[in-house]
């Protein structure tokens, strides 16, 4: 456990721009206190806990991202300067010789195509990754205009966050690269499962893949066991549950294995102050009101929605001074995405309310 | 409490318990968390970042049992800025228990 941590930390520090002498001995002042722990008949566990976890660790550091310098090469400028010009010519000369203005626009893509190709192709970073929005794109319109499969022909832009992941493999180990990679594949596993069969109540079991495979980060072998155990125990209830009654019964079996991970302290809720009452309003409300939209109306698709009520009204009541715009675009941009293709069926347009992220970013912290 | 200000107080505590005297990363983190309600993971980073501004010099010693242990012992810089930081706490404490209207009313 304790060989872990110090293994989990060298790789967080591996990700930082630090020298090999002072990464050496951040990890050898952590051996020593762990030394000293031992020495002290402390118990891993607590040894954990006096000195916490890597993550919170490298955090406090205040220790700076790694960022590759990139220099363009002179023509590569020349390139990226004229891709506009390039571009409106080509989009003029499609829309007036063959009236193919649409999607004879798409050629535009060309400007941040060439940006990204002339800056990083080559080069020891994220070539593909920072293709991926367009080469995702494309696909997306392809899918859609092709065989009106807009939805959930969308989930083609998981491709974006998935590449990043796997260009990110060597700054991970084997079960850190199969947990990043999880709540992806299992959230793509149970649309298209879900799309295709009508069948969610025994679908969503497979997010439970992102739990299973978070428990092994756990460092208790205790905690593991407890964790696994409990786990089993109450998927085995709903299953059993929800066949002889319903899903909303089965849910309750899960209050065994959140029980378990407050029990082991792997459930926990970090609050950056007190919560008072009318954050304690918030929650309840939130709370209820998904759960009744969601047994009234049979809304349980989009009811969750509600519960993002609770993030939005904390960042405006805590997030004192700027950026706010930024740190809530992402919940404004899921509930305009999944209002627009839920009610509306506007699936191939709506993801378009994901550039609100960027835009908002962009022009707040500009 | 802020963060923030719980971390200044924290590192008045760590240049205090290293002035009295020269201890280990463990005992500082051992001493302030049974002291302090404490996220301990702030210590050793405190630790580091005073040690870079020269409030620390560090040496090591040969331990009976195992590698040596380096240990934590305070400058003169780190010395005067404690007696600042002190003075300002105190002036601070004063002012604050003044407002809520003496010590007794502090609990």
């Amino acid at each position: 456990m304790l060989n872990e941590f110090i293994g989990k930390l060298e790789s967080l520090l591996n990700q930082y721009d630090i020298s090999e002498q002072e990464k050496q001995d951040i990890l050898d002042d952590y051996r020593q206190i762990i030394d000293d722990g031992i020495g002290k008949e402390l118990s891993d566990m607590t040894i954990m806990e006096m000195i916490g976890s890597p993550e919170k660790i490298v955090s406090e550091l205040g220790l700076h991202q790694k960022h590759s310098s990139t220099t363009k090469s002179h023509g590569g400028e020349k390139l990226i300067a004229l891709s506009p010009f390039i571009s409106l010519i080509i989009f003029f000369v499609l829309g007036i010789t063959k009236n193919l203005w649409h999607p004879g626009w798409m050629v535009f893509l060309l400007i941040p195509v060439t940006a990204i190709i002339v800056e990083l192709f080559g080069k020891d970073n994220y070539a593909l990754t920072a293709l991926s929005p367009f080469i995702s794109f494309i696909i997306f319109m392809l899918l859609g205009s092709k065989y009106n499969l807009w939805h959930p022909g969308w989930l083609i832009f998981f491709i974006i966050p998935l590449l990043g992941i796997i260009e990110s493999k060597k700054e991970m180990d084997n079960l850190e690269f199969v947990t990043a990679l999880s709540p992806f594949i299992s959230l793509i596993a149970f649309i298209l499962i879900g799309y295709y069969t009508g069948e969610y109540k025994y679908t969503w079991l497979l997010f439970l893949l992102v739990v299973f495979l978070g428990i092994f980060h756990e460092y208790s072998s205790k905690s593991k066991l407890i964790l696994f155990t409990t786990l089993f125990l109450s998927t085995g209830l709903y299953l059993v549950l929800t066949y002889y009654y319903s899903w909303q019964i089965g849910l309750l079996a899960f209050i065994i294995f959140v029980v378990a991970g407050i029990y082991t302290n792997t459930i926990n809720i970090f609050i950056n102050g007190n919560l008072n009452k009318l954050d304690l309003f918030i929650v309840f409300m939130s709370f209820t009101s998904f759960i009744c939209v969601g047994y009234f109306l049979d809304l349980w698709e989009i009811s969750w929605l509600l519960l993002l009520l609770i993030p939005i009204t904390m960042i405006l009541k805590y997030q004192k001074a700027k950026p706010i715009l930024t740190p809530l675009s992402p919940f404004i941009s899921l509930i305009i995405f999944m209002i627009l293709g839920y009610f509306f069926d506007l699936w191939y347009i709506s993801w378009l309310a994901f550039l609100l992220i960027p835009v908002t970013a962009i022009v707040e912290n500009a | 409490m802020n963060s923030q200000f719980k971390r200044g107080i924290i590192e008045l505590c760590v240049l205090k318990i290293i002035s009295e005297e020269e201890r280990s990363s463990f005992e500082v983190i051992e001493t302030l968390g049974a002291k302090i309600d404490v996220n301990e993971n702030t210590i050793y980073p405190i630790l580091r970042r005073l040690t870079k501004n020269n409030y620390f010099e560090t040496y090591s010693k040969a331990s009976p049992v195992g590698a040596p242990r380096k240990f934590y012992k305070i400058t003169d810089l780190g010395l005067k800025n404690l007696k600042e930081f002190e003075k300002e706490w105190k002036q601070f404490l004063e002012s604050v228990l003044s407002i809520l209207g003496g010590k007794d009313n502090v609990k």
